[in-house]
Order: structure tokens, then C-alpha cells, then sequence
């Protein structure tokens, strides 16, 4: 009885129908754009003009060229901090600003605006604004110099605090020597694996303009807490960090989760910000693999090459995506 | 009536076309119809009036023809080659589209998406008025593939008069790497950053390189460099790469954070010296900074001064458009002697045909078409004007970039003999 029913409901789902289209035009326009560029990655030389689809020597040689290369190396080094500490600013600060906001009375407005001003900005503009703040000659280390903070740091440590932001090409933390252990066929690292110093101050930018964004979202999840449980809790005489500590923030743990998968797919996919703040930095030290897909294409005209690279970032976001939606999807079914 | 040349050209550009046969006879004396369009990244002002200078030269010649300026925004037409790429790989060709002579006109000869301009070059005569250093890097094969509008000069060193006074140095003509060592050395003496950079985008210090190589090995090693016919590991290009390592150190503390405008504006300051940068940093400099020329700025060059480093921009024709026969007449009002100095009055670059009189252009402008005409000319391998893949251009910008962090200019050398010989 159950599978004839199921069989009729497929057959007259008016849903289905009206959906139909956007599955047409999705099925079309991304998938099987993804599976073109695949095909694109494996082949030898393709070019708009001349769609050669034969393979190079070796099937997979794109790829190995592609990870055997310092600047894709030094990209994907990039991404992952980037993502790990955009993330963990982001969220924090986020949730911060939220139970701050939540807690004023007739500022809320302000205060909520305020914060979430940024994300309305355009990722060219914060990163231009930001590039000449981070300026070590005319930024924000003049207001160390006249505030007297330099000063300070200068008796303490015996130089004056002038960071060169962008500009620095340390890389912090070498573990190079660790990974190497760790990757079959050992000598395969050509960019130093750590944290390039000229890095963080284009996370700091990116979570600046996207904390708003998080907050935003703690701010709903916030509001959806019943008021019976803040007035139960404040009976019980819990102080308002218990009630934000065993309440109110394992409440917004899913609003959480679904942030951090919205913000990770924007930093892994990130461009413009960087493309405007700081480009390709010293060594590589603030490329990304968009920035690297842009110009192995545009610039140096090796599709093949763009295309692997693209399907590299493919792959990291749905690392990041599909275990979400399969949660979800097991959440609504049960 | 149809000339015997025109016919010879007509045949030979009909045996060319995949497309567009029956409109190819059409063109006649009284000018070619229907539609051309026109496809450039020319969209902001001095740039699109000069745009327009072709155009309605085009219009006049042609008054029948119907032109569609299918400019699309974005700076050195980031934005304009991702619309290309798509419109080509659809099969919507333009008649005409802006290309870089070079690595990028290569990519497009290999795609076989652009007509053959050899018998339009022989019928028309411009071989004959065209350097034959610009015709070579539009040839490919013995091939020639498209027009010039006009050239601008990459290797210039810029200089702040004041501050190369306040430290008590002065350039000739040409500077050699020993001369601008001991010019450093005084500029910091008196608190002046030696060398003006805003690297943020890598081109300019691989710009710096590049004119540096070409200044102490000459014109001729360059071009080997490039094709991948000499070693970039030799050791006079090492010790020219180790150069370049030494004029970083002269930079100002915020290169890195600086665009290419940014060091122009800190040069019209005067906080630092000397700016190798190419000759669109003159119009920044007359105009934006409001500097005079000689008085308040001057310029050298690195090595041979009759040396010339070329940036041009050329459009082509395209094999499978509706109506090449148009684009023939839109190279041919590219080409017009009038055209190229209203053109070139306007961009700010200078004219290359050896037979237009210069006369109505400023001084430097008429400097630099001298040299052009006379001098050693060497096509940017950082603009992608070399003649070879466009991917040595990219190998080239990104070991400036690693070179940056390491300095190790032999592994730079290494990864440039990879680049150039694969």
C-alpha cells in the first residue's frame, strides 16, 4: 500500500511540477557547468576558442603541477588559516556584540545598526580603507606613535611598536618539517606551512565587515528563546552569566553551526577583499586560490590550470557544506 | 570599382574567413555597411574619448556603417577578457576586440579566433611606416594579426628634481646600476627613500625586474630570456636579479601597501626619489600631481637610453564575426595617420607610424616617438607584449613575488628556465 501511494504522490506532486524549472535550470547551470570544468581540469591545453578536450601525458598531470606548485601550496596554507581564525573572530565577536546589543534598552536600534553597517559595505571598499589604515607609514601606527603607546613598548622591549602589517614576510610557526613526515613522498612543500604575519590583518578586515553579519544571527536566535526560561532562571536567582552560559548560548548552538558554514564558504571563496587590501603579498604571503584560478585563466591564459584549481576549491567548500545539509536533512526527517 | 589591390586583398582575406564571404565583397569605395562592434575595456574618460577618436574616424570613412561600442568596464580589462573568453567559447564573436600584441594575441592566434592582417599590412603599405619591432611582436609564424593604436614607453625612471637636489645628485640621460647605488646611498644620507614603489599589485616590482634585466643585458639578451633561448641562471642575469634585490631594500617602508599611484603621488612629494614606472605615470604626474615637466620632475633610463620598452595596445580582427569585412575597415581608421594622433593626443601614448608628424603633441610625447622611431625596441614581458606564452609572463610576476620573500635569485633563475622552455 505505502509504495502505490508513494507512486501517486510523485506522479500529481503540483510541487514538483512548479519546481521543475529552477531544477532544470540549476541542474544545467551549475551542475553540469561543474561537470564542464571538470572536464576543462583533465584536459591538456583547452581554450575558449579551441575546445580541445584531450588529455595531457598523465591523466591527473594538471593537478599534480597544481600541488606541486609553491603558490597553490602557499594559497591553500592561506585559506585554512584564514578560514580558522576569520571563523573563530567572526563567531566570537558576533555573539558578543549580540548578548551586548540584546541587553540595551533604547540604544538597541543603534547599536544594532551600527554593527551590522559594515556588512552593507562593499569588500573592495572595507578593503581599501583597511589597506590604508594597515599602512605602516600613514595608518593606525601613527596613532601608536602619538598616543604614546609606542613609546611605552619602545621602554619595555627596546624598539618602538611599529608593525609592518602587510608588508611583513614572516611566516610564524614553520611546520614544514612535521608535514613532510606526514605526506607520502616527503619533499613536496615549497612555501613555508605556518602563519604569514601579513595575513592578519586582512582576517582582522574580513572580520570586521562580517561580525555584524554573526551578531545579526545570534540576535534572532536571541529573541527566540521563550521568555518563560530567562523569568525561570532569574527565579532560580541565576546571575545573567549563568543564564548566557547554560541557557542562552547552547540555545544558539545550531545558529552557530549555520553561521560558521555561511562565513566559511565566503572566506574559502574570497577574492575582492584581498584582490583590494593587500593582493598577492610578499612570497605569496596573502594569495588565495580564487586570486589564482582568476589569473591562471585571465592572465596567464591556462585554462586547464584555473579549472583544477576551481574544482580544489569546489571541494574544500563542500567538505564544509555537505555534512551540514546532511545533518539537516536527517534533522527534518525526523 | 574594386582595385586590383583591393581585390588581391579581398581574396586573400576571403580564403581567411570562415564567415562572412558575401560581406567581404561589399567593400567598396564608398565604404563599408552594416554593423561593427567593437569590444574594449576603454570605458573611463581620456580612455574612452580616445576610443571615440577611431570610432568617428571610422564613421567617416564608413558613413554607412553601423558601430556598437561594446566597451565593458575594469581596469587593464580584467573584466572585459572573462566577457571575451565567454562570448568566444559561445560562438558570439565581435568584429574587432582589444588584445595586448604579444603573449595574449598568441593565446587567440592558437584558438585560430582572429583573421591573418599580412596581406592588409602588404596591400595597405603599413609594414613600411610601422617599426618593424612592433610589426614582429603582432607576428606570429610570418604571420601578422593586428593594428596598433598607439605605444607607451615602460622603461622610464622617474625622478623628483628637488629631492635628487637636496642630495646633491643628477642624472644624465642614462643611468648605469653603480651610478643609482651611489645616488641611494646619498638620498638616505640626507633622509630620503631612495627608490618610490606601491607593489601592492605585483606588476610593478616585476615592471622594476624587468626593466632592470633589460637595462644591464640589453635588449637583445631580454628577448633571448623571454623565448627561453638563453639561461635565466647565468650569472650576469643573476647578479642584474641580485640589482634588483639591492633597489628593494632602497624602497619606501609602505611599498607593499601602495598602488602604482601611490608611488607616483610619494614622488611628486618628495619623500622618495626615483619611480620606474611606465609612461602613463607622466599624465599622473601632469595632471593629478600638477607637476611640471623638467622643473618639477625628470627622467632617466636604466642602461641604453635609445633602449624602448614597448606597451601597446592593438585590436583584431575576428575569424568567425558576422561581418569582418567591417573589421577590416576599423584597423584600416586604426591605422589612419589623423586618426593615431587624435588617438594618442588623448591616451597620452605615443604615435608609432614613422610618417605622422608629431608636431601638435607635447614635448615628451614628441621625445618618446623620436626614440620609438629610431631606437632598440623591446617588447614587456610583464605587460604580456612578448611574443610568447602568456604564461611566462605570469611565471615572471609570480618569482618577483617569491623573490620578494626569499631573494634567492637563482631559484628565481631556475623557475624562469621551467617556464620559459616548457
Amino acid at each position: 500500500m505505502a509504495t502505490i501511494n508513494k507512486r501517486r504522490r510523485l506522479r500529481f506532486n503540483p510541487a514538483a511540477v512548479a519546481l521543475l524549472p529552477s531544477f532544470i535550470l540549476v541542474f544545467i547551470f551549475v551542475y553540469i557547468f561543474i561537470a564542464y570544468t571538470i572536464r576543462i581540469s583533465f584536459s591538456k591545453n583547452w581554450m575558449p576558442g579551441l575546445q580541445d578536450f584531450s588529455l595531457p601525458e598523465k591523466w591527473y598531470g594538471t593537478y599534480q603541477e597544481l600541488f606541486t606548485n609553491f603558490r597553490f601550496q602557499a594559497d591553500i596554507r592561506n585559506t585554512i588559516i584564514f578560514t580558522i581564525l576569520f571563523l573563530a573572530i567572526s563567531v566570537v565577536a558576533g555573539l558578543f556584540l549580540a548578548i551586548a546589543v540584546s541587553n540595551m534598552s533604547k540604544s538597541k536600534v543603534f547599536f544594532r545598526n551600527l554593527f551590522i553597517m559594515p556588512y552593507a559595505v562593499s569588500f573592495i571598499v572595507t578593503g581599501v580603507i583597511w589597506r590604508w589604515i594597515f599602512n605602516p607609514v600613514s595608518g593606525v601606527n601613527l596613532l601608536f606613535k602619538y598616543t604614546g603607546v609606542s613609546g611605552l613598548y619602545e621602554k619595555a622591549f627596546g624598539s618602538p611598536l611599529e608593525p609592518d602589517w602587510m608588508t611583513s614576510p614572516t611566516v610564524w610557526g614553520n611546520v614544514n618539517g612535521l608535514l613532510e613526515k606526514l605526506i607520502p613522498g616527503g619533499d613536496v612543500l615549497q612555501a613555508q606551512m605556518g602563519i604569514p604575519v601579513a595575513l592578519l590583518p586582512v582576517i582582522f578586515a574580513a572580520s570586521w565587515q562580517l561580525c555584524g553579519f554573526a551578531m545579526a544571527m545570534f540576535l534572532a536566535g536571541l529573541s527566540a528563546i521563550p521568555h518563560e526560561l530567562r523569568e525561570a532562571a532569574a527565579i532560580d536567582r541565576a546571575s545573567g552569566f549563568r543564564y548566557y552560559r547554560s541557557i542562552a548560548i547552547p540555545s544558539l548552538i545550531p545558529m552557530a553551526v549555520t553561521c560558521a558554514v555561511i562565513l566559511t564558504s565566503t572566506s574559502l571563496k574570497i577574492f575582492d577583499l584581498i584582490y583590494a587590501m593587500s593582493g598577492s603579498g610578499i612570497g605569496f604571503s596573502t594569495d588565495m586560490p580564487g586570486i589564482y584560478v582568476y589569473e591562471s585563466m585571465y592572465k596567464a591564459l591556462r585554462y586547464p590550470l584555473g579549472a583544477a584549481a576551481s574544482i580544489v576549491m569546489l571541494v574544500l567548500v563542500c567538505v564544509v557544506v555537505l555534512p551540514y545539509l546532511l545533518r539537516f536533512n536527517k534533522g527534518t526527517e525526523e | 570599382m574594386l582595385s586590383k589591390k583591393k581585390i588581391i586583398a579581398s581574396v586573400a582575406f576571403m580564403s581567411a574567413a570562415v564567415l562572412g564571404v558575401s560581406q567581404a565583397t561589399v567593400a567598396q569605395a564608398a565604404g563599408v555597411t552594416g554593423k561593427v562592434e567593437v569590444f574594449s575595456w576603454w570605458t573611463s574618460g581620456s580612455e574612452s574619448a580616445a576610443l571615440n577618436a577611431i570610432l568617428s574616424g571610422l564613421k567617416k570613412s564608413n558613413p554607412g556603417i553601423e558601430i556598437i561600442n561594446a566597451a565593458v568596464a575594469g581596469g587593464a580589462g580584467t573584466n572585459a577578457k572573462q566577457v571575451l573568453a565567454t562570448r568566444l567559447a559561445a560562438g558570439d564573436t565581435p568584429e574587432t576586440w582589444q588584445t595586448h600584441p604579444g603573449g595574449e594575441l598568441k593565446g587567440y592566434v592558437d584558438q585560430a579566433s582572429v583573421l591573418d592582417l599580412t596581406a592588409l599590412y602588404k596591400s595597405e603599405g603599413w609594414n613600411k611606416v610601422v617599426p618593424k619591432g612592433l610589426v614582429d611582436s603582432m607576428t606570429y609564424n610570418g604571420k601578422t594579426y593586428s593594428v596598433l593604436t598607439g605605444i607607451h614607453r615602460a622603461n622610464a625612471v622617474w625622478t623628483n628634481k628637488a629631492a635628487l637636489r637636496k642630495a646633491g645628485v643628477s642624472f644624465g640621460a642614462s643611468v648605469t646600476f653603480a651610478e643609482l647605488e651611489a645616488a641611494a646611498k646619498k638620498l638616505k644620507a640626507a633622509g630620503i627613500a631612495p627608490l618610490c614603489l606601491g607593489d601592492k599589485d605585483i606588476w610593478t616590482a616585476a615592471q622594476l625586474l624587468e626593466e632592470t634585466l633589460v637595462g644591464e643585458l640589453g635588449a637583445a639578451t631580454f628577448n633571448n630570456l623571454a623565448a627561453g633561448k638563453a639561461s635565466w641562471t647565468d650569472a650576469k642575469v643573476v647578479t642584474a636579479v641580485n640589482h634588483f634585490n639591492t633597489m628593494l631594500t632602497w624602497a619606501n617602508s609602505d611599498h607593499k601597501a601602495l598602488d602604482w599611484t601611490g608611488a607616483v603621488a610619494a614622488l611628486a612629494k618628495g619623500t622618495c626619489a626615483m619611480n620606474v614606472m611606465g609612461d602613463w605615470a607622466y599624465g599622473e604626474l601632469i595632471v593629478k600631481q600638477q607637476k611640471k615637466d623638467n622643473i618639477d620632475f625628470g627622467y632617466t633610463v636604466i642602461g641604453d637610453p635609445k633602449t624602448f620598452v614597448t606597451v601597446g595596445d592593438s585590436f583584431v580582427i575576428g575569424a568567425k564575426s558576422k561581418n569582418p569585412a567591417a573589421g577590416e575597415a576599423f584597423a584600416k581608421a586604426v591605422m589612419d595617420p589623423k586618426v593615431q594622433i587624435a588617438f594618442n593626443k588623448l591616451k597620452g601614448s605615443a604615435p608609432y607610424r614613422t610618417d605622422v608628424s608629431t608636431a601638435s603633441l607635447g614635448s615628451y610625447q614628441r621625445a618618446a616617438a623620436k626614440t620609438l622611431a629610431t631606437g632598440t625596441l623591446v617588447a614587456s614581458l610583464v605587460h604580456g607584449q612578448q611574443l610568447v606564452a602568456a604564461s611566462v609572463g605570469q611565471a615572471f610576476s609570480d618569482g618577483v613575488t617569491v623573490l620578494q620573500a626569499n631573494k634567492d635569485a637563482a631559484a628565481f633563475g631556475k623557475a624562469m628556465n621551467a617556464a620559459t622552455k616548457g
